[in-house]
């Protein structure tokens, strides 16, 4: 009988429902504009009766409650646009995964096939930090397309580097996933009930479709947004190492010669803490706000995934 | 003996597709890989110029545009500037092409140079200079080592100790398993950024400079990246132990023990951690990369020209050292796990049933 639902469970719904809300509706939400009649080159104000200009980015006050970028942009505004970028790629990246993963790993754990070889490449990805992986081949790839030119790079490398990033950043996290679901499928496999399905002639497709996917939902879920954070995490990584996608635009800062700034123009939270971590000294509040948020988010997405466990323990109950 | 030959094929073959990875930017081409554009004196004799390298030969004089060896513009760039009447030597920019010509070019000129002992150059922007990696692999290894080496240690101390203490005493249980989940919900780079502004906001009260946040000249930081590596594996280890303390408590010897009249600490210190041993080797291998990868991370946002920071971050534009850097940082990797499958073995004893 599962346990009955407390507060903490209803208020881990609330947040997520109100983080929802907040990828659906954050463009209409932001208070500020981010397009271009939106810049904000100086801004005067009085200092001891003498008129001065502020140029931006902006520490946080009255107007930017987080502060701006170097276009005048308020960063509250970019953070509430660019969360359903985000949210939205995290989420394509850990379905992608699990589109290849669930039925490898399901049909490895049923015929034992195969489940050598997913051992070995689980070992391979686990034994090496994934951006020794990940990190060359997009650095390289960023560069020989020259994407470094913001809004003049072409269009279609933009969309070939897109897709290759997703593309490595979800085969890099198919093994370790499909070896997880395999060893659980291995155990489930073993159970009577399965065997008794299998002398009856139930085929491998009847025992992953009817024993092992009703058995496992719970776990699967779990797993499932265990993998979401888990890519949120890596993107966050690979973001600090300014490898990240969606758009953006070349800021040609005038203080220095042939100094060039690559900002989002979406607000997409990983670019915003690529952009923050190089200017973590002059303006930290930008790094603040966009880490901080991304921390939030992980840590409701915990609590949340702990609240679940709570309540429905972790695997499926016998009625 | 065949277990640990296939295991040290697989670290090899793993290494090796590190390599062949880390150079997939040489497959994508943005620069002609054979020509050059020299812009000179208008009244340059090129027969006469380029007289002392044969290989150079001028395909459209009234623009400058040169051919060269294919794959060898940078080498004949810093010969052809040095010609009087030559001002300066540029790329020619190509629209970019997938060219596996190039890399496979660049993988034989690599290798060929590693059995020369010429392991690959690194530029560092902020003094425009080529330097050759070899000569900075040493310090660049003792630069990683002095905090990586303690930071593990520590992370190890932190989260078996801080997990037996949590099952000495409730209450500490109690409040570590909620620093525990709070700590594990942060992302690494978030880590290194709270610290990074700690740093900067002491230094800025105290008016003195008490924590290096980035590295200047030979002075390296090394709070930041230590506590950093201390702290993610840390909380790893603490959550993977506290499970297993919690599990071995619960088993039939600790009651029976208990009942027997020892108390928690003797039972916890003679029977226990013996038995939680196995779940610590287990876990060490992936705290290692946790450890690895926070190292990389916490080097790129600090400036450390260490083995992380040299392949990440953009001020050292690693001009055909990354490979190498990589590889070493793999290899280093695969040997740590090969030291705790050593360790599995020579301490765990495994247990069967009888056939």
């Amino acid at each position: 009988m599962k346990p009955r639902a407390t507060k903490s469970y209803y208020a881990s719904w609330a947040i997520i429902a109100l983080l929802l809300l907040v990828a659906v509706f954050g463009g209409w939400l932001k208070p500020h504009g981010i397009s271009q009649q939106d810049k904000i080159n100086l801004i005067p104000t009085t200092v001891d009766g003498k008129l001065k200009y502020e140029k931006p980015p902006f520490p946080p006050g009255t107007k930017f409650i987080f502060g701006s970028d170097h276009r005048g942009f308020d960063m509250l505004s970019l953070l509430l646009n660019g969360f359903k970028y985000t949210m939205g790629t995290a989420l394509a990246l850990t379905l992608l995964r699990f589109c290849f993963a669930l039925p490898w790993g399901l049909w490895s754990g049923v015929t034992g096939r195969t489940s050598g070889a997913l051992r070995t490449l689980q070992w391979v990805i686990s034994a090496v930090p994934a951006f020794l992986f990940l990190f060359p081949p997009l650095y390289g790839m960023y560069f020989g397309l020259r994407l470094n030119f913001g809004a003049k790079a072409n269009p279609q490398h933009l969309l070939t580097f897109t897709v290759l990033y997703f593309a490595m950043i979800a085969f890099l996290g198919i093994f370790p996933l499909a070896y997880q679901i395999a060893q659980r499928a291995k155990y489930y496999n073993e159970k009577l009930y399965v065997e008794a399905s299998r002398l009856m002639g139930g085929g491998v497709l009847h025992t992953m479709r009817r024993h092992l996917m009703p058995g496992m939902r719970l776990e699967l879920m779990f797993l499932f947004l265990t993998e979401f954070v888990q890519v949120l995490f890596l993107i966050g990584q690979l973001a600090v190492f300014h490898i990240c996608i969606g758009g953006s635009e070349t800021l040609e800062w005038d203080l220095f010669v042939d100094y060039f700034i690559p900002i989002t123009t979406t607000g997409e939270w990983t670019a915003l803490i690529a952009y923050g971590s190089t200017y973590i000294r002059l303006y930290p509040w930008i790094i603040i706000s966009s880490g901080t948020c991304f921390a939030a988010v992980i840590l409701a997405l915990q609590f949340w995934i702990a609240q679940l466990k709570k309540r429905y323990g972790g695997t499926a109950t016998v009625r | 003996m065949k277990a640990f030959l296939k295991w040290t094929l697989l670290g090899v073959l793993t290494i090796v597709g590190i390599f062949l990875l880390s150079n997939i930017g040489t497959l994508f081409l943005n620069e002609a890989p054979d020509k050059l554009r020299a812009i000179a004196s208008p009244s340059i004799d090129w027969n006469a110029a380029l007289s002392k390298l044969p290989d150079v030969t001028v395909v459209d004089p009234k623009s400058g545009i040169l051919s060269v060896p294919y794959g060898r513009t940078q080498a004949y760039a810093s010969q052809l500037v040095r010609i009087q009447g030559i001002y300066r030597v540029n790329a020619v920019p190509i629209e970019p092409t997938i060219s596996w010509q190039h890399y496979t070019f660049t993988l034989k000129d690599e290798l060929s140079g590693y059995l020369r002992g010429d392991l690959g150059m690194i530029r560092n922007t902020s003094i425009n200079k080529d330097i050759p990696v070899k000569q900075e692999l040493k310090a660049m290894l003792v630069r990683t080592s002095a905090y990586f080496v303690p930071g593990l240690l520590l992370a190890v101390v932190l989260g078996v100790g801080m997990s037996f203490a949590s099952s000495l005493w409730r209450r500490l249980g109690e409040t570590m398993d909620g620093v525990h989940s709070l700590l594990i919900a942060l992302p690494d780079f978030f880590l290194i950024v709270l610290i990074q502004l700690a740093a900067i906001y002491i230094s800025k009260f105290t008016d003195k400079r008490l924590i290096l946040i980035v590295q200047i000249g030979k002075e390296v930081p090394f709070l930041i990246p230590f506590l950093t590596i201390a702290l993610v594996p840390g909380v790893l280890l603490y959550g993977t132990m506290r499970l297993a303390f919690q599990r071995e408590l619960a088993q039939d010897y600790v009651i029976t023990a208990m009942a027997k009249g020892l108390s928690r600490r003797e039972v916890l210190l003679n029977h226990v951690l013996r038995n939680v041993l196995e779940d610590l080797l287990t876990a060490l291998p992936k705290a290692t990369t946790l450890a690895l990868a926070s190292m990389g991370v916490a080097e790129a946002i600090c400036n450390i020209m260490g083995l992380g920071g040299y392949i990440v971050n953009p001020t050292f534009q690693n001009v055909s050292a990354m490979p190498v850097t990589c590889a070493i940082l793999a290899a280093i990797a695969i040997a740590f796990h090969g030291l705790y499958a050593l360790l599995r073995r020579t301490f765990v004893i495994s247990t069967k049933e009888a056939a």
